[in-house]
């Protein structure tokens, strides 16, 4: 199945695809989507990222919630966001709406 | 002929198996016979059509080599032996207890590793790596120190087992070239070949106490060290832990044509996490070398187990 291409946001509303397949090896979590077959690994941020996802969760809420975490520049914390969820969508990973 | 234990399951076969612990002596029903008959040139709806493996969409396996025969394993349960004219028994048992040993155990949805284990403080320790990189040598220089062995070259994960890693035992002895047995010190005399065209031996070591399952602790992945690469321990994690453990997967390419990706992958998404230890370790090839890795190591393990404990 293609997953359209969808852009994601501030405002989008992102969530965790069911029936993804994720494990925690030393503190990074691994993705695998059945349907696909292929392994998908996360960095610590992109784990800690994932782990809020298990709620549909607004964009713009998600980088608030990790400024609190990442003393960072608000600017970057979204482009990155924005940036590993175009990367989950497109694996098929998330869906964004 | 007795029976013969193998991974927990009864075994009967007509080729000898003296590499097996005996069977002790109950009324559990035969789980896996193997015996002489005729293997089709072709099996009937293929799944996978091979040079040396076809499977059919019911499961079945045909294994063949043409110096050595034909095998017909079914249902995880059977395996019929065709052999070629002439084939010593010695070299049937290399591939029964190989890819035919593998195929039987993806069938049976357990997960082989590539792997060599021994017993350290009642958890399984595993070696994986290429051919040739050192897996049965360093098993046995753990035998040598006095460490019972769990497993030579395939090493059996139960992934029905959620609550850790656990490994079925397998082998009483290991596979050894005779450079690998002076390099050790160990006598060849009295041994029996592993295989009649190859010098490689076929050693009894002191198996791990009883048959029953064991905690898989460690799983180190073995490299060469050299002036490139220094020696050393590496642990893994993320997706590098788990794209390792699924190249250490027994066989791999074998489970794949049977259509048991997604459940690899799922096993060793499983696996993975609950491993105490599990890394690269890259050490300096050498004889000499290996009672000092087997010191190191079993010092890596007791830290991660009492790391575990605390």
């Amino acid at each position: 199945m293609a997953d359209r291409d969808v852009t994601i946001t501030e405002a989008s509303l992102v969530s965790r695809r069911a029936g993804i397949l994720e494990t925690e090896v030393g503190g990074e979590i691994v993705l695998m989507s059945v349907e696909r077959g292929s392994y998908y690994g996360l960095d610590p941020v992109g784990s800690d990222i994932w782990r809020q996802l298990g709620q549909p969760v607004r964009v713009a809420q998600l980088c608030q919630q990790l400024l609190q975490r990442y003393d960072d520049d608000p600017a970057t914390v979204l482009g990155d966001v924005i940036d590993l969820l175009s990367r989950l969508s497109t694996e098929g990973l998330i869906d964004a709406a | 002929m007795i029976d013969r234990q193998l991974c927990g399951w009864r075994v009967r076969s007509a080729i000898a198996l003296p590499e097996l612990p005996a069977w002790p002596d109950d009324d559990r029903p035969v789980d896996i016979r193997i015996g002489p008959g005729a293997v089709p040139p072709a099996l009937a709806d293929l799944l996978h059509d091979g040079p040396v493996l076809q499977i059919g969409r019911d499961g079945s396996c045909r294994f063949a080599l043409p110096a050595v025969g034909a095998f017909l394993l079914r249902g995880g349960r059977e395996i019929i032996v065709d052999a070629a004219e002439g084939v010593p028994e010695a070299d049937l048992r290399v591939f029964l207890l190989g890819s035919l040993f593998g195929l039987l155990c993806h069938q049976r949805g357990l997960l082989p590793l590539h792997a060599s284990a021994v017993l350290i403080d009642g958890a399984a320790v595993a070696f994986t790596g290429p051919s040739g990189i050192g897996k049965s040598t360093l098993a046995a220089a753990f035998a040598a120190a006095g460490y019972p062995v769990v497993a030579d070259d395939v090493l059996v994960v139960d992934p029905s087992v959620t609550d850790r890693p656990t490994v079925r035992p397998a082998l009483l002895g290991l596979r050894l070239w005779r450079q690998t047995l002076d390099g050790l010190g160990m006598p060849t005399t009295g041994l029996r070949p592993a295989r009649a065209v190859l010098d490689k031996f076929a050693v009894p070591m002191v198996p791990a106490a009883g048959a029953g399952p064991l905690p898989l602790a460690a799983l180190f992945h073995l490299e060469a060290a050299g002036a490139d690469r220094m020696a050393g321990c590496e642990p893994l994690k993320g997706l590098t832990a788990i794209s390792f453990l699924r190249d250490a997967v027994y066989r791999a390419v074998m489970a794949d044509c049977m259509g048991l990706t997604a459940r690899l992958a799922a096993d060793v998404m499983r696996i993975a996490p609950g491993l105490r230890l599990h890394a690269r370790l890259r050490q300096v090839p050498g004889f000499d070398r290996l009672p000092a890795s087997v010191a190191s190591i079993s010092a890596l393990v007791g830290e991660a187990m009492s790391d575990a404990a605390r």
